[in-house]
């Protein structure tokens, strides 16, 4: 290929997924990161040392509105997309979620990197636009601080309880760990009720080196020591990278929800 | 890689001729199809391509023309909709009214008559409620079509002194068609 403009990606080759579900209706997506400009005026300097705080990271998804339920909405209230019952949206519900982005290659063969955000806490979107208009929702919220990664994309794995659980994947090394993780986030599941209308608790952990090992297994000692506020674990969520061929839907993460 | 297609282009352009042709609508007391010996207008013939002589019409006729490609929108992260505005021209050629050397007024009143039932239907029902879409392989409806404009407007004159050129009108539509994919 030559080194022409077709070099730069464009970014409708990114992939949203919102805890496992594939966004197809996203036209929005802005991720950053809060940041405070630091200046130090210092004696003697005629110039001030200067320095940026990255506070937290901030997200906005806009999805083109449809006729059935909105996968995002049911997320961030804690209700199972699955579940075809009337749903109620409101502000009490609202809960965090994972939120990241694949990007596929020019001939959309595998993912080429990515990026994701933990944590995402968006505010309750209502419906705007014109009467002419799609209808669009548009969702704005904080989260933790965005990771990109170049060369791999993330993947999950939700795995029941035991002491040494194959995920059934290997999950490639994050860079840049020593010693090294073989998940990018964990979350500690309480899953009570029977799918679609099960009720899922949920508590994120740190990751550590035995968390989840270079096979892909899942140590559940691990994550129940640095419990704080779950008591009981069923499942746990694994967000890890990897590196394989195919894109979605021939390779698809598995969804929180049953 | 195995690519999959939907025809929408043709499939467009048939089942508008079909919405045309089965439509019911009501003026003042009456309720009737557009077309046809039960319908408002009974000797207008619906032709699924323009015309190739005019000197041999002599009755009144709607036809659709070749459907242009207006818009392509991929405008979701992940490409996952396939998105297009095509634009239906529909040309209308109105003669064959009234008494021969005095049908002037007979095929003018005809002429604005049809043209406005178009934009009514088009503009007000279509878009509201969208035109159902068929696959012209399995015959099954797999969709709808949303009219989201509809522009109409007389010809100038050519030819006066072919009948079928002298009450010309084009009624053009611009029609959405989104392929949904599943999450």
């Amino acid at each position: 290929m030559a080194l022409e403009g077709r070099r730069f990606r464009r970014r409708k080759k990114e992939d949203v997924f919102v805890e496992g579900y594939f966004i197809d209706h996203a036209n929005i997506s802005t991720p950053d990161i809060n940041k405070t400009d630091e200046t130090f005026h210092l004696y003697g300097k005629d110039s001030p040392e200067t320095d940026v705080q990255h506070n937290f990271g901030v997200l906005t998804l806009g999805v083109l509105d449809k006729y059935t339920n909105n996968a995002i909405l049911d997320l961030i209230t804690g209700q199972s997309p699955l579940d075809t019952a009337p749903h109620r949206y409101q502000v009490d519900d609202l809960t965090s979620v994972h939120v990241w982005a694949n990007v596929k290659d020019t001939k959309n063969t595998k993912y080429v990197k990515c990026w994701f955000m933990g944590g995402w806490s968006p505010g309750l979107p209502m419906p705007s636009g014109n009467p002419e208009a799609k209808a669009e929702v548009q969702m704005a919220g904080n989260g933790h601080l965005p990771v990109e990664f170049q060369g791999a994309f993330i993947l999950m794995k939700k795995v029941a309880s035991g002491a040494s659980v194959a995920m059934g994947d290997t999950p490639f090394p994050v860079p840049g760990t020593s010693p090294t993780l073989y998940a990018v986030s964990v979350k500690a599941l309480n899953i009570t009720g029977v799918a679609p209308t099960e009720v899922i608790n949920q508590e994120e952990v740190g990751v550590t080196p035995g968390m989840v090992t270079v096979a892909g297994n899942v140590v559940f000692a691990e994550i129940v020591a640095l419990l704080t506020e779950l008591t009981s674990v069923t499942h746990a969520a694994v967000y890890y990278l990897s590196t394989g061929t195919g894109v979605y839907p021939a390779v698809k993460p598995d969804k929180l929800y049953a | 890689m195995t690519l999959t297609m939907q025809r929408t282009l043709p499939n467009i352009v048939s089942s508008v001729l079909r919405y045309l042709k089965d439509t019911q609508y009501t003026v003042g007391p009456d309720t009737k199809v557009l077309s046809g010996p039960s319908g408002f207008f009974t000797d207008l013939l619906l032709f699924p391509a323009y015309p190739d002589d005019l000197t041999k019409i002599k009755t009144p006729i709607l036809a659709l023309g070749t459907t242009e490609l207006s818009k392509f929108d991929p405008d979701t992260y992940g490409s996952a909709t396939f998105g297009i505005t095509v634009r239906l021209p529909l040309y209308g050629f109105v003669c064959g009214q009234g008494k021969p050397g005095t049908s002037d007024s007979a095929n003018k009143a005809y002429r604005d008559k049809l043209l406005s039932d178009l934009v009514e239907l088009f503009s007000q029902d279509a878009s509201n409620q969208g035109i159902p879409l068929f696959d012209a392989v399995s015959k099954q409806e797999i969709g709808e079509i949303e009219v989201v404009h509809v522009s109409a407007r007389a010809l100038p004159v050519n030819a006066p002194n072919i009948d079928a050129d002298r009450y010309k009108f084009i009624v053009e539509i611009d029609a959405a068609y989104t392929s949904i994919t599943s999450q």
